[in-house]
């Protein structure tokens, strides 16, 4: 069943890739020769492997808030980052393991009221190369 | 006289020059309006401040407030009321005069007008009678006429004897080069063995000779004779040369050239030397005064720094200059008069120590420098560069929650910078101003400014607004 969701889930993401336009952020930095970062996204939550809501302003009531990475062509077992930034103060740096052919993965910040302003969450591959940069903000 | 010999040395030649330099502006002012009515008011704008210095010393506030506020209005009015006598002397004559003339000798008679004109008469047959004082005041001999302060000339003369002229039957007043009074009524003389020929005119000549050491010269208004009289004595002038040998003589010609060269030494060299007086007591009252001393806190001020440093770090950006002087020129000592100076011609990236000393330290002349507080100066500088940097929106505020701000793109999406090497390499993104999310309602389009912070960065041409295009799409309330 879980088989079944994921690759149903990759398709969905693949759609998303090349249908939906470039959002604001999400600038292609590096692109690694082997393994492809698809999709990532800002979300209010993730629901079914899906993020639901994706935006770039979150409000702080929400308490949580998603960053969610689809990859393709993953040759082997690795794993990448998802490094939080509240301005340019890093908050939570997350490691996070890719299994080969595609992988989704998700990491989430608590909200807390001091935590409103501008914020950055940097995925960067095992060797630490920036591969995107997302870009939000948390408000009222 | 060791002590005075040691004042003397310490003495610059620039002082001497500044003595110098004010005396004789001094001085030129004193001749420039010498004789006009503004120098006549001067003593009543000397004295206010002189009052006003006996009020401060008094300590009588309102007094000196008053003297104040009226020094304050005379200097105004001064200009107001004088304004004639100030524009004559800058619209007359060249610089040179300006500079340097001297009024002309107003005081050596013109002989040779005089003795002219006297004979034209004497031709035409025109009446004149020509008083020539000596230094003995004759105002309670004569009466009446009119002051006229005129400058001596053949056609002056021939005009106020002229017989259409009211004043003509008088005698006139020669003072110098110049006709002091006209229509003047003279005694008679009662003398009883002069010729059946001498009229009013001649005894009036003669009333006037006798009872004072002043020569008349009359020019009968029947024959034409010229006759001269001084004293009791009567003589008839033949010619123009004779003339002339008796006026000489009684107003002392011959001599009167070496005394007037020393008449008029003594008349400018006076003031003249008046001028340097005051000055140098000025001067010594400013800057040789009570020494005192002051502390000044003065900003820094670099200069010739290298293209593309920066300075990134400073210790202080102000020192305190301990300053000595007289009490006067540190008292009016202005902030714009005192400069702190580091060149940083030779600095190189990284940390750089400066002593602050006299040299680099600008003074007015007279304040001398004391000590300096800090007495060296730590700055950090680095290179600029110049590097891309993307910007991030801050927005702020409360979004409605039936909405959801799904995407915005930003043109352009990264600005050039240009700072301090070390700020700009480890500057990841640039903010923009706050954004408020209250009011929006639609997807919509605005122009944000990005915020360059820490100041020390710059944006070419201040190219640091953004143009910012929002989507916003409804919440689907299936999925809460």
């Amino acid at each position: 069943m879980n088989t079944l969701k994921l690759t149903l889930l990759i398709v969905q993401t693949f759609l998303l890739v090349y249908c939906m336009p470039a959002r604001a952020g999400e600038i292609q930095e590096v692109t690694p020769a082997a393994m492809v970062l698809s999709h990532a996204v800002m979300c209010e939550s993730i629901d079914d492997f899906k993020p639901q809501n994706p935006a770039i302003v979150f409000s702080i009531d929400l308490g949580k808030v998603f960053c969610f990475t689809t990859f393709d062509q993953i040759k082997e077992i690795t794993h990448i980052y998802h490094k939080w930034f509240q301005v340019d103060r890093l908050v939570s740096k997350k490691r996070l393991t890719l299994k080969p052919p595609q992988w989704s993965t998700i990491s989430s910040m608590q909200l807390r009221m001091a935590d409103r302003g501008p914020w950055y969450v940097e995925i960067t591959d095992k060797d630490d190369t920036l591969l995107q940069r997302l870009r939000f903000s948390i408000s009222d | 006289m060791i002590d005075a010999l040691t004042f003397m040395a310490s003495l610059r030649w620039q002082d001497f020059l500044d003595i110098g330099l004010n005396g004789f502006i001094l001085f030129r002012l004193y001749i420039l309006f010498r004789g006009s009515k503004l120098i006549r008011a001067m003593p009543v704008v000397i004295l206010l401040w002189v009052l006003k210095g006996a009020a401060i010393f008094t300590g009588l506030v309102v007094t000196n407030w008053a003297i104040q506020g009226i020094i304050a209005a005379a200097a105004l009015i001064v200009i107001i009321v004088f304004r004639d006598e100030i524009a004559s002397v800058f619209q007359t004559g060249n610089l040179k005069t300006f500079l340097w003339g001297l009024p002309s000798q107003g005081d050596i008679t013109p002989l040779d007008i005089i003795v002219e004109s006297t004979f034209e008469m004497g031709k035409s047959k025109v009446g004149a009678l020509m008083i020539f004082p000596t230094a003995k005041d004759i105002n309670d001999l004569v009466q009446g006429g009119i002051d006229w302060d005129g400058k001596l000339s053949m056609e002056m003369l021939l005009s106020i004897f002229w017989d259409k002229n009211p004043v003509h039957d008088g005698a006139i007043i020669i003072k110098g080069n110049r006709i002091s009074r006209v229509g003047v009524i003279l005694p008679l003389s009662r003398r009883t063995d002069l010729p059946s020929r001498y009229g009013t005119r001649h005894r009036a000549g003669l009333g006037l000779a006798e009872c004072s050491d002043c020569l008349v010269i009359i020019v009968s208004e029947e024959s034409g004779r010229i006759t001269v009289v001084k004293g009791n004595e009567i003589k008839n002038v033949k010619n123009m040369a004779q003339l002339k040998i008796i006026i000489e003589g009684h107003i002392g010609k011959g001599k009167k050239r070496d005394s007037a060269l020393w008449k008029r030494l003594f008349e400018y060299g006076t003031p003249a030397l008046v001028c340097l007086t005051l000055v140098t007591g000025i001067w010594f009252g400013l800057s040789r005064g009570r020494e005192t001393l002051k502390s000044v806190v003065v900003p820094l001020e670099y200069t010739d720094i290298q293209k593309d440093f920066e300075i990134i770090e400073s210790s202080t950006n102000t020192v305190t200059l301990h300053l000595g002087g007289s009490v006067p020129l540190l008292k009016s000592l202005g902030p714009q008069q005192i400069k702190v100076l580091l060149k940083l011609n030779a600095a190189s990236a990284g940390e750089n120590i400066y002593t602050v000393s006299s040299k680099n330290i600008v003074l007015p002349p007279g304040v001398h420098l004391k000590n300096v507080e800090p007495s060296s100066v730590t700055l950090v500088l680095d290179g600029t560069i110049t590097r891309q940097i993307p910007i991030q929106l801050n927005w702020t505020g409360k979004l409605s929650e039936q909405l959801i701000l799904a995407y915005a793109d930003i043109q352009p999406q990264t600005i050039t910078v240009t700072g301090p090497q070390k700020i700009i390499k480890s500057l990841t993104t640039l903010y923009t101003e706050r954004i408020f999310l209250d009011t929006i309602q639609t997807s919509g389009k605005i122009d944000v400014v990005v915020i360059l912070q820490p100041p020390s960065l710059k944006v070419p041409d201040k190219k640091n607004i953004v143009t910012v295009t929002y989507t916003v799409v409804q919440r689907d309330p299936a999925l809460h």
